[in-house]
């Protein structure tokens, strides 16, 4: 320890640069600037106390902000992606027994169909239900409306954007496009007759027919376009291949507001104050640990259960953002 | 086992004689009535085809002395006894009775028995009084075990067992047990201790012994103890203080009880029996010793009570459940021979079974979509088609009218009825054929904790506007809503309908008190969810009175209370009624108070309304008293909604929109509606004075036939309901009319099937006129279509359009001009614009005003609106009809949330590294 070689040290950061100051000392002292400006910046760590309550502040907001968007337009979808294996699975097994619902009252996020259409690369499990809640493990049927197949329109909802944005390529459907969807009472091919948005006419029901099929998800235009999606858009289809299904009596005449076009879904909301009073306990024992344990063992215990936390508490607040987003 | 013996036999005799002559006079006389005789009866629904009146005792043997200790002459009228179909209603009704104590609320349910001097009514098999053919015990239908089976607790001599009418077999202490006592009843006996058991014989010949709970063997159709979802019919009917009486009574034939087996082969009866009390025989002199009382005193004072409760009395829970009545005098004996010998039978018969036509002929049938309105009449018409080898297989398929007519219009079927003509003339060559007046019925289900039903009704359209425009507040948590508070005084909207001055005033005699379940049911009109031609024709009706219109636009009533805003200036007709509030109250969406409603948000008066898919489902809960609000809530994971389920007698106030026919069929009671004497000077009324109202009647449907106007655009007969408003004539014309016409395309319908359709059109416009109750008859609830009902023109429009739908020469008639046709021949060449002014400024079907919806089709309809509809045939750029446009939903939070998050949070991550990296020097640097 040479204290001559240091040039503007205060004595507690005489501590922390002392590695860097040995190692230096090694070296020729033609290199004397740039060294001293490398100790430089390290002596700029210590900051006064409110500083550093701006510096964790901020930072901890931009890094809740930068995962918030993470999650939803990356994340989500892997928990989607994981629903639908399920969803899939269970609705497999419940063709070839005979036991998937297809009419009356059916329980919210039962799997009740499936859809395809190849020009989209669309392949999903569909749910029962639009709400949000139910919309983030795949597209949802509306409660209101006849199944696929049956004599009606069928509405068919789904995410274009988060959650892996199941619907994301309906507004690229051409006219013509086969939409194919599987359900209890057999196999139903539609045929595209176009995508509207906001002001395009309606289908007539001549073109519709006796069992038609409506696509409901979010678009948006410009720089939204892909993530930020902003207003309603539909895609109508009529059968064309698959007889027409009686509909079993007493499908519900209403549906909750969450279940609607582009609200969300704030029933669960009253979780989210635990889930938040969650993750703080967490951080707060990680700080209470993080003087007791080595790194390590921090790392080891603390990681886990912050990004748990982080996930559930995430998952529940994006159930506050419009279904079809 | 024969339940009828010693004194009551003679007289019994002399009934069984008296009973068919007398029936045999009342089928002359209905048999040969033409159209007015039976208009007397579809006016006056519960007009009686039955009546008797019978003299009944209830007298003592004491010291060998006969001791009348009551004598009473009832008597019974039976709304309808021949050509009955499964599940219809009838009305019954009686005079003179003996007052009922302990009444329940049901008189169907389990505990009904127990009612002391009830008026029992049951359906049994058998038409005569003794013979092969003999009504006995055995062969009446109960619900439950114990209305069967009788287990003494206490004395080995209860009533039943001193009965002087009984014979001295029945009056041993164990009557009706089988030989071999099934090892499942071992339990029930105690030694010392009488038992009755009253077995069932089903159609089959069958014996179910039934036993106690049923241990020993219950039809499949009953059940150990009644419950609600599978009532019985068996009724025990409340007599008032007066001695008079009435209920409805469900008949039940084969195709749901199977072990009664009653049908149009297999005769029953309707057995009503007023209880009179077990007529006793203490000393039992006649009997050998082991069947004496050993205490004649004790077993007197027991057999000759008059009763624990007092008449009128309404019976407690625990009351029932403790057995507080007096058995000798409750409905448990009515198999009794005191109570049996007192019964009057009155013969039955049965309509073939719906579903003959399904057993009789495999082949395909020929299909007409549409109309639920006309049911009641293809009910009885399809037998004549099928039964008959030399025509075909009719097959009336229910659909919404709009739907069909869209279908029809696509070419998808070939045949509809309507009850409405279209909006825009069919652009193909459609004859619009005249098939029935008919129309729709306001019902409503109003009962007294009596059990006795109103059964007059007075309502005006302002009425019928606040029911469907959700403006009754229901719930004072309601409150809250701005849209349901008059915006001058800012007092909430009346609770329910009974609240309202206006009902008030109208009916006078309705009490004003309802019960808690009856709060949500009077707050609303059971509709359809569905497209209906009849809500086109009741919202037309409201559209046209000044009144009710003026409210509508927001002219509060006379008393204040306002339109819902959310349905301000609402435009009308529409075929389907939109649900537009928002309001979710706060203090019940809460997880402690109602946690479905806490889960999911879901607008209150949304939930009372609840309107349902089917009219045959309000039919149903109008018959059945249930109310449809889904506004309780089943508290489990996930929470669910419930509706409030069936209301009970003093909680039962529900009203409904249905079809006439099946007001009639099910005997449920009609509202008369409004038809001219409105104020316009929105002043105060306390009385229905300077207002005339027409009831449903085949009167008042004449003079409404008498005003259609035959309309050539559009190619049929319309209502025009502003001129009923204001033409004399339209005083008496029931508002609720409306035709219902067969349309058939006269171009491309394959021969054969075109044949058949002109077969059916030239037997409507002649045989399928006439009233009545047999195949081919039109049922009570449509006025026949006859020169006398002034519909001699539609006839003839429908004798015309015959011969073109079996040509299919693409030729039309011309509705109202005999003779004339016009031939749009195979390629249309429409001018739908020619018609757009005729209908007025409310014509056009419009979906609702506010419901930001892109696609109006989230309702339970096939198609998105009934509105104009582009030709078949025409190219895209020739479309003249407005077409409808995609609404324009959108989410500023959905659009901007993640972008502006992320800006934020880059900002913030920038002015922190900012912060962190920001030169903080203690000492100047004088840089490289």
């Amino acid at each position: 320890m040479t204290a001559h070689d240091l040039r503007e040290p205060s004595e507690s950061e005489a501590a922390d640069a002392q590695p860097a100051a040995e190692h230096d000392a090694a070296k020729p002292r033609a290199d004397a600037k740039r060294r001293a400006q490398r100790t430089y910046t390290r002596q700029l760590l210590p900051v006064s106390p409110t500083r550093a309550v701006v510096i964790a502040t901020t930072a901890t907001m931009a890094a809740i902000g930068i995962w918030f968007v993470l999650f939803g337009l990356v994340l989500s979808g892997l928990y989607e992606n994981h629903a639908q294996h399920l969803l899939y699975s269970q609705l497999r097994q419940g063709l070839a027994q005979q036991t998937v619902p297809y009419g009356g009252v059916m329980k919210p996020g039962t799997p009740i169909a499936r859809i395809t259409a190849p020009q989209i690369g669309l392949s999903q499990v569909v749910v029962e239900g639009t709400s949000s809640q139910e919309l983030v493990s795949g597209p949802g049927h509306l409660p209101t409306t006849p199944m696929p197949g049956q004599a009606g329109n069928s509405e068919i909802f789904g995410r274009s954007a988060l959650y892996g944005g199941p619907f994301g390529h309906v507004h690229a459907l051409k006219r013509g496009a086969t939409i194919t969807v599987v359900t209890q009472q057999g196999v139903f091919g539609f045929r595209v007759i176009d995508v509207r948005g906001p002001g395009d006419p309606v289908p007539s029901t001549a073109q519709l027919g006796p069992s038609s099929l409506t696509l409901v998800t979010s678009a948006a235009s410009g720089w939204r376009a892909g993530w930020a999606p902003n207003y309603v858009i539909y895609a109508d289809a009529t059968l064309v291949s698959g007889k027409l299904q009686p509909a079993p009596a007493r499908r519900p005449t209403v549906v909750p507001v969450a279940d609607g076009y582009l609200v969300g879904d704030t029933s669960q909301v009253v979780l989210l104050p635990y889930w938040v009073l969650g993750l703080l306990l967490v951080c707060g024992g990680l700080g209470w640990a993080s003087t007791r344990w080595t790194v390590w063992q921090l790392w080891a215990v603390g990681a886990p259960a912050v990004a748990a936390m982080l996930w559930i508490t995430t998952n529940s607040a994006m159930l506050l953002l419009p279904n079809l987003t | 086992m024969s339940g009828i013996a010693g004194l009551g036999m003679t007289s019994r005799r002399l009934a069984g004689f008296a009973l068919p002559v007398a029936l045999l006079g009342m089928v002359v006389a209905t048999g040969t009535s033409d159209g007015s005789a039976v208009a007397t009866r579809v006016a006056a629904s519960p007009h009686a085809a039955f009546t008797k009146t019978e003299k009944i005792t209830r007298d003592h043997l004491v010291n060998g002395q006969n001791q009348v200790v009551d004598s009473r002459t009832v008597s019974v009228s039976v709304s309808q006894t021949k050509d009955l179909r499964n599940r219809q209603d009838i009305h019954v009704s009686w005079t003179g009775a003996h007052p009922t104590g302990g009444i329940v609320p049901q008189p169907t349910s389990g505990f009904a028995p127990q009612e002391e001097y009830p008026v029992v009514i049951m359906m049994c098999r058998g038409q005569a009084s003794s013979g092969k053919n003999a009504i006995t015990p055995e062969t009446c239908w109960t619900q439950t075990a114990p209305e069967r089976v009788q287990l003494d607790t206490t004395s080995a001599f209860p009533p039943y067992r001193v009965d002087r009418f009984e014979s001295a077999a029945n009056r041993a202490d164990q009557v009706g047990v089988p030989g071999r006592i099934p090892s499942a009843c071992t339990s029930f006996f105690k030694s010392g201790l009488a038992q009755r058991w009253v077995p069932f014989v089903a159609a089959s010949g069958q014996v179910f012994p039934i036993g106690p709970q049923g241990c020993a063997g219950l039809p499949p159709e009953a059940a150990n103890l009644s419950n609600n979802l599978a009532p019985g019919n068996t009724t025990y009917g409340v007599t008032d203080l007066k001695g008079n009486g009435s209920t409805s009574f469900v008949i039940t034939t084969a195709e749901t009880n199977a072990s009664l087996g009653c049908s149009a082969k297999v005769a029953c009866s309707l057995v009503v029996i007023p209880i009179m009390g077990i007529s006793c025989d203490a000393a039992a002199n006649s009997l050998p010793p082991a069947d004496r009382p050993p205490s004649p005193a004790a077993a007197f004072a027991e057999c000759s009570q008059t009763g624990n409760y007092a008449p009128g009395q309404i019976a407690t829970p625990s009351q029932l459940t403790g057995h507080f009545e007096s058995l000798a005098v409750s409905g448990e004996l009515w198999w009794s021979a005191s109570n049996w010998r007192n019964r009057i039978m009155v013969p039955l018969t049965f309509a073939a079974p719906s579903n003959v036509c399904a057993l009789v002929n495999s082949s395909t049938p020929v299909q007409i979509f549409g109309s639920y309105l006309l049911l009641g009449a293809t009910q009885q018409w399809e037998p004549h088609f099928c039964l008959n080898r030399k025509l075909f297989s009719l097959e009336h398929v229910i659909t919404s009218e709009p739907e069909a007519q869209n279908f029809l219009q696509a070419g998808t079927i070939d045949a509809a009825f309507q009850g409405a003509p279209p909006e825009t003339p069919f652009t193909g060559p459609v004859v619009q054929a005249p098939t029935a007046v008919t129309g729709f019925a306001i019902v409503f289900d109003i009962v007294d904790k009596n059990g006795q039903q109103f059964t007059t009704l007075r309502l005006d359209a302002r009425l019928l506007a606040k029911l469907l425009t959700e403006s009754y507040a229901e719930t004072t948590a309601m409150f809250g809503d701005k849209a349901i508070q008059n915006p001058t005084t800012g007092l909430p909207n009346p609770l329910n309908i009974s609240d309202d001055p206006e009902f008030r005033a109208l009916n006078p005699g309705i009490p004003t008190v309802i019960g808690d379940l009856a709060i949500a049911s009077s707050a609303t009109l059971l509709v359809q969810s569905a497209d209906s031609d009849a809500m086109w024709s009741l919202s037309s009706y409201i559209n046209s009175d000044p009144e009710a219109r003026a409210w509508l636009n927001g002219r509060p009533d006379p008393w204040g209370m306002v339109v819902n805003s959310k349905y301000k200036g609402i435009k009308l007709p529409v075929t389907q009624w939109p649900l537009l509030d928002t309001y979710v109250p706060p203090t019940l969406a809460q997880q402690g108070i109602d946690p479905c409603l806490a889960a999911s948000k879901i607008p209150w008066l949304s939930l009372v309304a609840s309107p349902v898919e089917s009219m045959a489902t309000i039919t149903l809960d109008l018959q059945y008293n249930v109310s449809d609000s889904e506004i309780g809530c089943n508290d489990g994971t996930p929470p669910s909604f419930e509706s409030v389920g069936q209301e009970i007698p003093g909680q039962t106030f529900i009203l409904g929109l249905t079809s006439l026919a099946d007001a009639h069929q099910f005997g449920l009671n009609t509202a008369s509606l409004e038809t001219q004497g409105g104020s316009t000077s929105n002043a105060k009324f306390s009385t229905s004075a300077g207002r005339s109202f027409a009831a449903p009647s085949d009167e008042s449907m004449r003079a409404a036939v008498a005003m259609m106007q035959p309309d050539p655009t559009i190619g049929s007969w319309t209502v025009p309901y502003s001129r009923m408003r204001t033409a004399v004539a339209g005083k008496s014309a029931y508002p609720g009319t409306m035709l219902i016409s067969t349309d058939v395309l006269t171009h491309g319908v394959p021969k054969s099937l075109a044949h058949d359709y002109g077969e059916f059109l030239s037997f409507v416009a002649g045989a399928g006129q006439r009233p009545g109750f047999a195949n081919g008859d039109l049922p009570p609830g449509y006025l026949p279509m006859t020169a006398a009902a002034g519909a001699a023109k539609m006839i003839a429009y429908t004798r015309l359009a015959t011969s073109d739908v079996a040509a299919q020469n693409s030729k039309v008639p011309v509705p109202g001009q005999a003779g004339k046709q016009t031939g749009p021949g195979p390629s249309p060449s429409p001018s739908p614009t020619s018609s757009s002014g005729s209908g007025g400024s409310g014509s056009s079907v419009s979906p609702s005003p506010s419901v930001p919806r892109g696609h109006p089709s989230a309702g339970a309809s096939a198609s998105p609106s009934p509105g104009p509809l582009p030709a078949i045939s025409t190219s895209p750029g020739s479309a003249v009809q407005p077409l409808q446009t995609t609404g324009f939903v959108r989410s500023t939070l959905a659009g901007n949330l993640l972008p502006i998050v992320l800006l934020s949070a880059l900002v913030i991550g920038t002015v922190a590294f900012g912060a962190w990296q920001i030169k903080r020097p203690t000492e100047p640097y004088d840089g490289p």
